[in-house]
This record gives C-alpha cells, structure tokens and sequence, in this order.
C-alpha cells in the first residue's frame, strides 16, 4: 500500500484485522517480516527513532498521564525529535507548540494540568502533542472514541485540514465508517492482517465488502446530503 | 503549585538548584553543631576558616568524626533520591526505588557473607557489598530481558522476587551467627553511618557525580517514557537503550553507596515525592532538586540517628523509615489527593 | 502373706535366697536416698545418688563440668562449648539460645544444669514435665561464679575436690583484691564489638572483672546491658585504658587497635595502653574469669610488679 502527500486516509477492518499492527509497521516500531517500508523514498530500517519520530507522528488510543504536567509541557514534549540531549526548548520550540495548540484547538487549557482535563479535552492535546513533531504522517488509532458527534465532526474537518492546507499525510483508523468515508480521500479495508479493499469511500464502502469483512448484514447506501456511503445495520 | 506555568529551561534549573544547595550547605551547618560533644558556633567558625582550634579534641571531632560522616550521608541521600525519581518514571510506579530491584539484597548478601568471614570494613566488607549489588541486578536484568526488552511489570516483578530470595538467605546468616557478628549485620541492614571516612566519600563522589551526569542527559527521556513507553517510542525515545543505561547507572551508585553506609530505606521513596509536589514533574528539574533535597534529608535523619539516645547511636535507616512516612502522609493530605492515574 | 513366703524361700531356694538378700539391704538402701538441693532460683532438685549421666546447656557450664574433673559424666553439651577443645567432640544438643530438647530426651540424663541468663524457660519446665531434674544456675559476678563452682560439685557428689578447687580460686580473687587497694582507679574503656562501638555496663561480669581489678567501668551507667556508643562519646569521656574484649584469632581486631591509634587525644592512646584481651577471660561465668581477672588487674596496674 502507499499514501501521498496530502492524503488523508481511512483504514477501516474489525477487531483483531491487524489495524494497529498496521501503524506500528509504519512507524517502525515493529519489522515487517516481509516487504519494506518506505519513507518519502527511504527506507525506514535505516533510520534512527529519532530520525523517524521527526517524520512520522502518532496519536495513540491509550494513554497514560502518570504525573501532572501541565498541557504547554505535554505538547512541548512532541519537539523531542528536533532536540539535542542537553537542549532546552528554546523560542521556536515554544512557538511552534503554540501553533500546533491553536490547531488543535486547545490553546486556552495552555497553563491546565492534563489531570483536569476530559477525555475530548486530551485527545485535542495529543493531536497537538504530534503536530508539534512537525511530521509528515500523522497516524492516528481510533481517535474519535471519547469524542461526541460535534468533536467528532470537527476532528475529521481539523485532520482534513491539515492535508488540504499542510500538505500532511493523515492515515486514520476508525471505527466510525460513515464518517471516514465523508472526509477521507482513499479508504483501505483490512480483514486477517491482509487488504482486502483499497480505493475511493464509494469503491470500497460496500454492502458485500462490509458483510463479507465484519461478518455482519448491512445495507450502504447513500448520505442523502454529502453523498457519500452510509453504513445501516440491518 | 505542582503545574508549572512556563516550560524548564535552563535558568529554572540553574536557580532551583542554587536555592536547594544553599538549603544544603545550611544544613551542613547545623549538622557540624551538633553531636554529643559540644562544639560552640564561634569555635565552629575558626575550624572551618582554618583558624587554630582551641583544643585538639574540638578539631578531631569536627574534621575526623562529624564532617566526613556529614559528607558520606550527603552523598548518599543524593544518590538514593536520585535513583528514586529515575525508578518511579521507568518503571511508572510510584513505590520504585534503586531497592526494589535487587541492589539492597544484593549489597546486603554480600554484606552479611563478608561480617561472617570476619572481613574488615576497610576494604573487605564493602567489595562484597558492591559485588553482590552487581550480581543480583544483573540476575534481575537477566531474568526481566526476554526477546521483547525489559517490560517494567516483568523487572518489578523480577526484582521482587529476587529481593525476597536473598532476604531469606540473609535470615540464615542472621540466625546461625554468633553474637558479636549479629550486631554488626543489624545495624548493618539498617543502615551505618558511624565511622564513616573521608577516603569511602572520596571514592564515591567521582561515581555519584559521573553517573549523574549521566542521568541527567537522559532526564527529557524520562519526562517521554512516564507517559507509557509505546507514547515515549512514538515521539523518538529509544525505551531500550534509556531503560538500560538509567538502570545499569543507578544500581552502580546505588551499589557503591550502600557497601558502605548499608541499607538505608525510604529515601529514595519519599524525597522525589516531595520535590514532585513541589518544583513540578519535569526531570530536569527534578533530578537535581531530588539529589540535594535527599542529601540534606539524610544529613539530618543521620544528626538525628547520632543524638537521639545520646550517647547511644541508632542505626539511621531507623530514622528515614520514623521520619519518611508521617510527613509523607502529612503533605498528601495538604495538597489534596494524589497524582496517580 | 507371711506363710507364703516363708513356702517360697524353702520351696525354690535361689528365689529365697534373692528375698533374704533384699530384706538384708533394706537398711542399707536408706543411706542412698534421695538428696535435696536448692538451686539459683530457689527451686528444689531432688536427686537420687551422684547423676552419671549429666547435660549442660551453656558453654561455661561445660567449662566448669571439666574443671571439676567430670567430664565422663558429660553426655551432651551445646553449640560452641569449645572450652576446653575436648568438650567439642561430646554430642550436641543444640545452641544454648535454642536447645533441642528431644535430643536431650534422647540422651537419658540424670541431671541437667541450665543458666538462668541465655537458656529458656520452656525448656526448663518440659524437660520437668518429662521428669528430668533441672539444676538452674544464675552466678553475678566473680565471687557468685567461685560459690556456684562449689555448688555444682556438690550437686554432682565430689564436694572436697570442689572445695579445694573454689579455695584456689578465693585465694586468687583476695589476692588481686589485696594488691590493687587503695590504688588509684583508671577509667577503663572496654570494647566488645568493632562496628557499631559497644561496651558494657554493671550488669556484666566484663563490668565485675574491671571493678575488681581496681578500675572504673567508663560506660557502667548506661541503661542498656550492651549498650552502643558513638565514637565522640569515647572522646569526651577520655578514658585512661581501652580494651578491646576480642576472640583470639582474628587480624580485624589488630586493625581495631590500630584505628585507635588515631585518637591521640585520648589518653589511652598517648599513653599507649590499648590492649587486647581474650573475649573468652571476661565474658563468661567460668573459671577462666579468674585468669581474666589476673591480666585485666596486670593491665590496669602495670606499676605493680606481678
């Protein structure tokens, strides 16, 4: 599989399909025991995780704030791959973490400490964590789970955004298929750890497809508004 | 107060520092006053600006006895507070000390094999000490690594076992041992800062400072990796490679440190709690706040070891265990909660 | 009753026989009777004859049982009863802090001799319970030691060796007690652990050899029995002598002497009179305190000519 510059796709597959696998692949976490990854034309086994933190940025699914750092000191965290060993975070640091707060838009919870923030609240915060990265992928592992319809909404326009405007490649894993298919340029399906489906939202988001992967009877048709596949449970 | 409201940089550091040192140096002060014999503060003052003393006994008291047992307590305060800060964020827990993976048992194995042999405290006792340290945590290391690295549970869980082990041999001894060899590992287990030497504070200060050093290049790895090591490898941090540098650093430390002053508990829990409430979670920052503000803790749980029963001595792990925990439990009230997930 | 017996002895001759000689020793039978004793703690001992069979559960009790030349008599010792080095090969009925009373049972003694300081009193009351006299002793200071030597050999049935024995040994003690009166007393240090410093205090029979021997125990007045002291106490109380109560071999206690050297402040060091003495001559209630006694008085009064 490949993505693009500007791309922001969607990966869609039931529990257990390889998903995560998928992203851990990609950001190196995990040697793939066939093929190669590559990196804007590198490949990604001779990096450095430093080198490929700089590059490729993920928002997790699971998170763990053990001490009470404050949202500003949370985000300036992402600049660690652009840091020497006794470096302090200087002016653009301090900068570029703010833009990627405004983004995100939580730049007013700066000076909180994630402790007192709800989960939509954090989710907002880690986003901004990996824009901070300055990376070109942004991987993101069902990001929408603590969000209600209004953020998770205004999370798929803000990742579209990032594309469209910053030239970002977004892969994002969801469960939320109709969304996905609203606002992603390519869907890839996975089923047992293989693609089963790769294309456009109305190529791959299909009755069969869907039925056939999941296990479970749908109907899809279209959203009368966007016209885009509307997954129905039947 | 725990929530900083702008980001660590260099001068914070510098400042907070220079505070807690102050603290410390005041601190020292006080210690060299007190003791069984008594030393006034004018004839304090002539010793230590090279004066000369008003009598010999005043001067042997100062710089023979009080300073270098001042000095070794210093230096292992710091070290055991250090390596408690470094322990809680690797391995994300917040009871981790340098002890709790096998370097107490394993100094104190040593320990108690070298009092049986009748070995000296020149030289002998604290070899064995420092070599037991090493060995169990490299059988901890060993047993912890798999093919996947050391998972934090996995190390725990390994360095309990480990301890608990060595603990039941140590027993043997302790029983089977004739009487004059049973005070000394007694006090030995809980920690002895009599007789402490300038030369032992001299070997450890190029270490304690070296494996600092060392630590601190890695404090920003630690701030990445207490936010869960799959996050900390996601923005770069090679988990590995830190994990095993701060644990081989610490135990080396901690090792050399208590060969020669024993088993000294509870600093490395309660000071870097303390800090953390205060000065905020940033390693940077609490790194050497914890190594002073652990120094200056010993330094007085030590004075008060030394004139608590005068002219009797308790052993100071006594102390830090009295002292640690009340207060403790004192602060967390007072900032409301906890700041565990 | 009578008239049968009288049919035994003429009907079978040899049970007759048997018969009259039994009737014939009944007087005899009422000399080896039982003898009562009283031992340390008041408690009444009663033995039937001179015990052939007899345990001890303290090494200076063993020491005593060969002192007084019973040492066939000796059927179990405990643990580090090395003194003297015959006594190792007897069997062993455990350590004196935790004595294996069924090895005892097993042994059949006729006597058991306990000290009142070290062994427990359970073991006193099973090895009762079981029917085994036990004989407890708890001696004090030196003359205590002397007296309780004489009452263990009359426990075991060789009072004039015992007495002479103990007349020796009062005739040692005076004689000590003769040549250091009226001297002047030093203030004595005496050092019975290296790390962390210990002493004594009254409650030891080290702290009885000193007075005796015509010293003052520097530490005599501190509350615990063994008690710890910080290195700067030694230097304010400047003691005038230091022992140092060791084990006979072990360098580490030469080193201990050495680190002492340091203290030039102190005036057992300027004046050279640190010393180390046997642990086994002082802390015991054996007769070798006798001999501690002598060389712990040759030390503190040197000037005498001894």
């Amino acid at each position: 599989m490949a993505a693009r510059k500007g791309e922001l796709v969607g990966i869609i597959g039931p529990n257990g399909s390889g998903k995560s696998t998928l992203f851990k692949i990609i950001d190196g976490l995990l040697r793939p025991s066939q093929g190669v990854v590559y990196l804007a034309g590198l490949p990604l086994a001779r990096k450095t995780r430093k080198q490929i933190a700089g590059q490729v940025a993920m928002v997790p699914q699971e998170n763990y704030f053990l001490f009470p750092f404050s949202v500003k000191e949370v985000v300036l965290m992402g600049r660690f791959p652009h840091k020497g060993i006794f470096q302090f975070e200087g002016d653009t640091d301090l900068k570029i973490a703010q833009e990627a707060m405004e983004l995100s838009k939580c730049d007013h919870l700066g000076d909180r400490s994630i402790h007192e923030l709800s989960g939509g609240e954090r989710q907002r915060v880690l986003i901004a964590r990996a824009l901070a990265q300055e990376p070109q992928v942004l991987l993101m592992d069902e990001p929408t789970t603590f969000l209600d319809i209004r953020f998770r909404k205004e999370f798929f326009e803000l990742v579209s955004s990032l594309c469209s405007q910053r030239g970002l490649c977004s892969l994002v894993i969801s469960h939320d298929i109709d969304l996905a298919s609203m606002y992603c340029h390519r869907i890839i399906m996975l089923k047992e750890g293989r693609i089963y489906a790769e294309g456009s939202p109305t190529e791959v988001v299909t009755s069969e497809n869907i039925g056939e992967v999941f296990g479970c009877p749908v109907l899809v048709d279209k959203n009368p508004v966007t016209q885009t596949p509307r997954v129905n449970i039947i | 107060m725990a929530v900083s409201t702008k980001p660590v940089n260099l001068i914070r550091v510098i400042k907070v520092s220079g505070l807690m040192t102050l603290l410390l140096l005041l601190g020292i002060l006080g210690a060299l006053l007190l003791g069984t014999a008594e030393v006034g503060f004018r004839d304090l003052l002539d010793l230590l600006s090279g004066a000369e003393a008003k009598d010999q006994m005043s001067y042997l008291i100062i710089f023979k006895i009080r300073l270098p047992r001042i000095i070794l307590a210093g230096l292992a305060g710091f070290s055991l507070s250090v390596g408690g800060a470094v322990f809680q964020a690797i391995l994300r827990n917040p009871l981790a000390e340098p002890f709790i993976l096998g370097v107490s048992s394993g100094a104190a194995f040593g320990a108690v094999l070298g009092i049986t042999a009748g070995l000296g405290f020149g030289f002998g006792i604290p070899a064995c000490a420092f070599a037991g340290a090493l060995t169990t945590v490299a059988i901890v290391m060993m047993i912890a690594r798999r093919k996947m690295g050391m998972e934090s549970a996995t190390t725990l869980l390994a360095g309990v076992i480990v301890n608990a082990f060595f603990t039941a041999i140590i027993m043997f001894f302790v029983a089977t041992s004739t009487d004059d060899r049973l005070h000394t590992m007694l006090f030995w287990l809980y920690g002895d800062l009599s007789q402490s030497r300038m030369s032992e504070s001299l070997v450890a200060l190029p270490v304690v400072a070296t494996g600092f050093f060392l630590l601190y290049a890695f404090a920003r790895h630690l701030n990445l990796m207490a936010m869960g090591e799959e996050a900390a490898l996601h923005m770069g941090v090679d988990v590995e490679k830190a994990k095993i540098y701060c644990f081989v650093a610490v135990s080396l430390i901690t090792g050399l440190i208590v060969s020669f002053t024993g088993l000294i508990g509870f600093v490395g829990l309660i000071v870097p709690h303390i800090l953390r409430m205060i000065i905020g979670p940033d390693h940077r920052l609490l790194l050497p706040a914890s190594g002073l503000g652990g120094a200056l803790f010993l330094i007085w749980a030590d004075t008060l070891a030394r004139t608590l029963v005068q002219p009797s001595e308790l052993p100071v792990g006594v102390i830090t265990a009295a002292m640690g925990a009340p207060f403790f439990i004192y602060l967390l009230r007072k900032k409301g909660g906890g700041h565990w997930h | 009753m009578v008239i049968k017996l009288l049919t035994t002895i003429f009907t079978r001759p040899r049970v007759g026989l048997l018969c009259i000689v039994a009737l014939l020793a009944l007087p005899f039978c009422s000399i080896a009777e039982e003898k009562v004793f009283f031992d340390a703690l008041g408690r009444e001992i009663r033995l039937g004859g001179s015990p052939a069979r007899i345990v001890s559960l303290a090494p200076s009790i063993t020491e005593i049982l060969y002192y007084l030349g019973l040492e066939e008599r000796v059927v179990g010792v405990t643990q580090f009863s090395y003194y003297p080095p015959e006594a190792k090969s007897k069997p062993k009925v455990g350590s004196y802090r935790d004595v294996n009373v069924e090895k005892i049972l097993e042994l059949a003694p006729n006597l058991v001799i306990a000290t009142a300081d070290g062994n427990e009193p359970y073991v006193v009351e099973l090895l009762e319970e079981a029917g085994i006299p036990v004989y407890v002793v708890n001696p004090r200071d030196i003359e205590e030691v002397i007296s309780t030597i004489g009452k263990i050999g009359e426990l075991c049935g060789v009072e004039s060796r015992a007495r002479k024995l103990c007349k020796a040994l009062d005739e040692r003690l005076s004689a000590v007690k003769k040549k250091v009166a009226g001297l002047r007393k030093p203030l004595v240090f005496l050092q019975i652990n290296l790390r962390p410093i210990m002493s004594v205090n009254r409650n030891t029979f080290h702290h009885d050899v000193i007075q005796t021997a015509g010293g003052i125990n520097m530490t005599a007045d501190l509350a615990s029995t063994y008690p710890r002291i910080s290195l700067e106490e030694v230097l304010k109380r400047k003691p005038e002598v230091i022992l140092i109560s060791c084990m006979a071999r072990g360098g580490r206690f030469k080193k201990a002497l050495e680190r002492w050297m340091k203290w030039t402040d102190i005036p057992a060091v300027k004046n050279n009179r640190v010393h180390l003495v046997d642990s086994d001559l002082l802390d015991r209630p054996s007769p070798r305190l006798l001999d501690g006694l002598e060389v712990v008085a040759q030390l503190l009064h040197p000037e005498l000519d001894w």
